[in-house]
């Protein structure tokens, strides 16, 4: 007899009891939020590289958190407590790349997709607004990737 | 999104990735790729994210496959983000001063010495000196970086005394009569408060004939006095009553092995005692001359490299009549090569990390084993010199 998923999973950590420590940065240490970034980046190799000189700690918000859920926006919100907080939003390059203008016409499948992105784009545009909006009152630091010739 | 952006006090950074490191992949030999990028900050800004191309290079286009790349930013550009982020940080955070804090032991102190110190301290705006000097006014206690800090000063005294180079195109008659007084011996003797007595006596004496006389001449605009900065008689003053206070210690030391000059062809090797009389022409403060050699002796980050080949640079334009460079000028763009060290000084919770990086400090004994060993060569030499002449 072939067993399920979750009587597999049962049976292999039966004898085992697992714990999981949600660590919550201290509110002493500044985060710097990384909205929509991969997991390993730049900005992470970098403060684990210069551990000792960064005074933040940086977190990313990934597609796995997504920033569009619930849990996503609450894990962006938590680390920005205080006006030592910042927050960089470098969305996905569909809110006004030439580049799309171009593609949308190679295929029917292209223009679904960039269409579909564009969507996830001004989603999450409005959520970053929104906790924007707080930031600068706030007098936190904010960094924002404009997409190409938008503001020109 | 435009709405967004105009309708508050922001910073617009335009940047192509070219000049940060962005190369092709997929080619045999990796071209620059040209990605316009723009960012833009609220509440901290980034002056080095502003390069455009200067079209020295040839560009592969961004399209097909090596767009995947382009869409995470250089090592370079996160690291610049990442730098200014640290120092909004610093600059703002209380906690970032907590550490140093501790150190200070808050005591009374005259009115006037109290003025100075928080005049000084306004020249010196990320370090937590600051904090320290306007709501407690603090004196630390002397212990090992006081230590380090008067070696210091007594290496650009010696460097300065005993060399016979020595002389300042402004006021040619100082150096004569301020070394004609200096006793090498005085650093081989056990009393090594009077040495340093003497020393400062010397030291001051140094600041004022080359320091204020040489730069009257080439000032112009009195207003230019506030970014003198940390070449204020203000530190050294500081640094005297740091030294008057310091406990007894054993001073051992050697002298910083030759400067390394990388312009040109081939690296060519100047002798430290020259690269000083060059530096201390310029009324450059000792901590500068040391900070240099200490820098310039070990691996050096870029900015650090940067910093001492502008400042070196621009002293040889200064000698340079034709090209009008005045003292003054290089003076206060030599106040980047200080900005250099201080930007590290909140990572340092003590004094020494106002003027110089943990490395430059760890390194502050063995330069001086190595100069006081030159010192004794140097006079034994001398001596018996004279014996086989006789």
């Amino acid at each position: 007899m072939s067993k399920s998923p979750c009587d597999l999973m049962t049976s292999k950590f039966a004898k085992l009891s697992l714990t999981i420590n949600l660590v919550e940065v201290p509110r002493e240490v500044p985060c710097f939020v990384l909205l929509c970034s991969e997991e390993r980046n730049w900005f992470t190799f970098l403060q684990n590289k210069m551990q000792y000189e960064m005074k933040f700690h940086v977190v990313p918000i990934t597609e796995d958190d997504d920033m569009l859920s619930p849990y996503g926006i609450s894990k962006a919100r938590r680390c920005l407590r205080t006006k030592l907080d910042s927050v960089f939003f470098a969305g996905p390059c569909t809110g006004g790349s030439p580049w799309n203008r171009i593609n949308q016409w190679v295929s029917e499948a292209t223009t679904q997709l960039i269409e579909a992105k564009k969507q996830i784009f001004w989603a999450m545009w409005e959520v970053f607004t929104s906790v924007l909006s707080e930031l600068i009152n706030m007098g936190s630091p904010a960094l924002l990737e404009l997409p190409g010739r938008t503001v020109e | 999104m435009t709405d967004l952006v105009e309708g508050t006090i922001s910073h617009e950074h335009k940047f192509d990735g070219c000049m940060y490191g962005l190369k092709s992949q997929f080619q045999e030999t990796p071209k620059p790729i040209k990605k316009p990028w723009k960012v833009v900050t609220w509440g901290v800004s980034f002056p080095k994210l502003r390069r455009k191309c200067d079209h020295r290079h040839d560009h592969v286009e961004c399209a097909g496959r090596e767009t995947r790349i382009t869409q995470v930013y250089t090592k370079w550009i996160a690291k610049i983000i990442m730098k200014g982020v640290n120092e909004h940080v610093i600059k703002n955070s209380p906690f970032v001063n907590v550490k140093v804090m501790k150190r200070w032991k808050t005591v009374a102190l005259e009115d006037d010495w109290k003025n100075e110190v928080s005049h000084d301290s306004e020249n010196v705006r990320s370090h937590p000196i600051k904090l320290v000097t306007t709501s407690a006014c603090a004196i630390r206690e002397p212990d090992a970086i006081d230590l380090s800090f008067e070696r210091s000063l007594l290496h650009w005294c010696v460097s300065r005394l005993t060399s016979s180079l020595i002389h300042s195109s402004w006021h040619p008659t100082f150096s004569c009569q301020t070394f004609s007084e200096f006793n090498n011996d005085l650093l081989l003797r056990d009393h090594r408060s009077l040495q340093l007595l003497k020393l400062i006596e010397v030291l001051s004496h140094c600041q004022q004939s080359v320091q204020i006389i040489s730069l009257k001449d080439t000032m112009t605009d009195s207003d230019d006095l506030k970014s003198l900065g940390q070449f204020s008689n203000r530190r050294i003053t500081i640094a005297q009553r740091v030294l008057k206070e310091s406990s007894e210690g054993v001073i051992t030391a050697r002298p910083p092995p030759p400067f390394r000059d990388t312009r040109g062809t081939g690296p060519q090797l100047l002798s430290s005692e020259d690269v000083a009389n060059q530096w201390i022409r310029f009324g450059m403060p000792p901590v500068i001359v040391y900070s240099a050699y200490s820098a310039n002796t070990r691996y050096t980050s870029d900015a650090t490299s940067e910093a001492l080949e502008l400042a070196y640079k621009i002293l040889q334009r200064s000698q340079d009549s034709e090209k009008e460079c005045s003292g003054w000028e290089f003076v206060a763009k030599g106040s980047r090569f200080v900005k250099v060290f201080i930007s590290k000084c909140p990572y340092e919770p003590d004094m020494v990390g106002l003027l110089m990086d943990r490395e430059i400090h760890s390194r502050l004994d063995e330069l001086w084993i190595i100069f006081l060993n030159f010192l004794m060569i140097r006079t034994k030499l001398q001596s018996l010199k004279r014996k086989s002449e006789t």
